[in-house]
């Protein structure tokens, strides 16, 4: 019953103050949206890189007089790396054989032996989840192998994607953190203008009666959470439909030939994130000013 | 019940509203405070139902000192306070109900209480057929008997009454003072300020004299 009066209260105050609220409710709707926006780019340019990378292929070369055991040795590591997603060996005959379907090379005539020539080769595919920490160790055992030659890889175009992979987490946290100040100015200022406008009789009348912590503070708690509530959930609407509306246009674009990429929608699992901070960061911007609303109160006495 | 020991009250500029007050009110007492505009009146009152506090000296209330109370201790002596203001106080967005029932739902009384106890103190205001209304439905005499309603209902040991009757005609100021003094037979402590002599003289009560935030003797 007590819960259900404060929760009308909340209620009859957010209706009655629906201008103030409309507007918040606007802001929290930007804000969500904007967060959802950037880290869906953050999300998507993470994959898109990722993505580039598993599809990009190492080259491991062996030296030419490598034996079985060598080869067997190589492959046994390759097998035990769990971020390689993919590996094929190429033979010096293999290879051999696709060098005269490519230019007619006579062997016999020639007299070439491809074991002497060609090396043995292992084509890797890195996983989209290595990190760099993986990759140097698993580089550091490959090249303390006996029969190893050379290790082909677009180094700068991995540096990079390790790179974007550990500030994407500076990123999210700065998203995060913006989202965080955003809300907390957002819905204190909301919460105060209203405060200021007609219910500071009401906090004054609340405590006068012999009200508590909540009875004073809960009423506005459940109006921020309604701002809230409210605003993120138009903020997660217009980013999702957003979404869906520019989906094809953005497929087409990423499908240019030598990738194919299919943008993703952040996870449930951020949503959640920032739902979470926007009632946390709310909740304290409104304590916060109802303190310093409750301190003013008595602020002319000495 | 009161006591108070050289009170001394400065607002902010070193405006000085009360000059070494002391008083001794006993339970089941009524008192009136009476003086002209700017005496004091309402900052006395305002000491005494713990909206604000002494600059110096101590105020006791049921032997408790207003100055070293604990949050909990001061929210609980509150709630042992009834007060009536001169604007009524009222929330314009709940009905009347809702409004008698504020301090009932502040104290967490069990639902049945408090519909037992806000029918009895309409009753008793003579407002119990306008449960639904709202504040501004009310006339200025009707908004004052909830507020009456409201400070009553959670059986205070002290009223407190800030100019009760001064918003209303003569007629409707003798209803409102009638039943408070009904509430002080039945034994709560009345305090009420007013400059309304003339209700002061019909009642006969003991008065204390402000001027200039110093009580005169009369």
């Amino acid at each position: 019953m007590r819960s259900t009066f404060f929760i009308k209260r909340a209620y009859i105050n957010f209706l009655r103050n629906w201008y103030n609220n409309f507007s918040s409710i606007i802001n929290v709707a930007v804000v969500s949206f904007f967060s959802i926006f950037l880290l869906f780019i953050l999300k998507n340019s993470v994959e898109f890189i990722e993505q580039i990378v598993s599809k990009n292929s190492a080259a491991i070369i062996l030296k030419t007089e490598a034996s079985k055991e060598n080869i067997s040795g190589v492959e046994a590591l390759i097998r035990g790396e769990k971020s390689i997603e993919k590996y094929t060996y190429i033979s010096p005959s293999s290879a051999f054989e696709e060098l005269k379907k490519n230019f007619s090379i006579n062997t016999e005539s020639a007299a070439i032996n491809p074991d002497s020539i060609l090396p043995h080769i292992f084509e890797i595919k890195f996983s989209r989840y290595i990190d760099k920490e993986t990759y140097n160790r698993f580089v550091t055992s490959l090249k303390k192998m006996e029969s190893f030659e050379d290790f082909r890889i677009n180094e700068s175009f991995l540096e990079l994607f390790f790179r974007l992979k550990k500030y994407s987490i500076y990123f999210r946290i700065a998203i995060f953190l913006i989202l965080c100040i955003s809300s907390f100015y957002i819905l204190s200022n909301t919460i105060g203008l209203n405060l200021h406008n007609n219910r500071r009789e009401e906090i004054e009348l609340v405590e006068l009666l012999g009200g508590d912590y909540l009875d004073i503070r809960l009423p506005y708690i459940f109006e921020g959470m309604l701002i809230v509530g409210i605003g993120f959930m138009l903020g997660l609407l217009i980013a999702i439909s957003s979404f869906y509306m520019l989906l094809p246009a953005l497929n087409k674009f990423f499908n240019m030939g030598f990738i194919s990429f299919e943008p993703v929608m952040i996870g449930m699992k951020d949503i959640i994130i920032i739902f979470v901070i926007l009632i946390m960061s709310g909740l304290l911007g409104i304590i916060r000013f109802i303190r310093r609303f409750i301190k003013g109160l008595y602020d002319e006495n000495i | 019940m009161i006591r108070a020991f050289h009170i001394y009250k400065y607002y902010k500029g070193n405006i000085s509203a009360l000059t070494d007050i002391n008083l001794r009110i006993e339970r089941g007492d009524f008192l009136f405070i009476s003086g002209p505009s700017g005496a004091g009146k309402s900052t006395l009152l305002k000491l005494i139902y713990l909206r604000e506090f002494p600059s110096s000296g101590q105020l006791l209330i049921d032997e408790k000192n207003t100055q070293q109370l604990k949050r909990r201790d001061l929210e609980h002596l509150r709630r042992h306070i009834g007060v009536v203001f001169q604007d009524f106080k009222l929330i314009p967005y709940l009905n009347v109900y809702e409004n008698v029932a504020l301090p009932l739902y502040i104290n967490k009384e069990p639902n049945f209480r408090i519909r037992q106890r806000v029918f009895s103190a309409l009753d008793y205001v003579g407002l119990a057929h306008k449960t639904e209304k709202f504040p501004l439905q009310l006339s200025g005499g009707e908004q004052q008997r909830i507020g009456i309603a409201r400070a009553i209902v959670k059986n205070p040991m002290l009223l407190i009454a800030d100019e009760p009757t001064g918003n209303l005609d003569y007629e409707r100021a003798v209803e409102i003072m009638d039943m408070l003094i009904d509430m002080n037979t039945r034994g709560t402590t009345v305090i009420i300020a007013t400059h309304n002599i003339e209700l002061i003289r019909k009642y006969n009560k003991k008065v204390i004299y402000l001027k200039a935030g110093r009580i005169e003797e009369k």
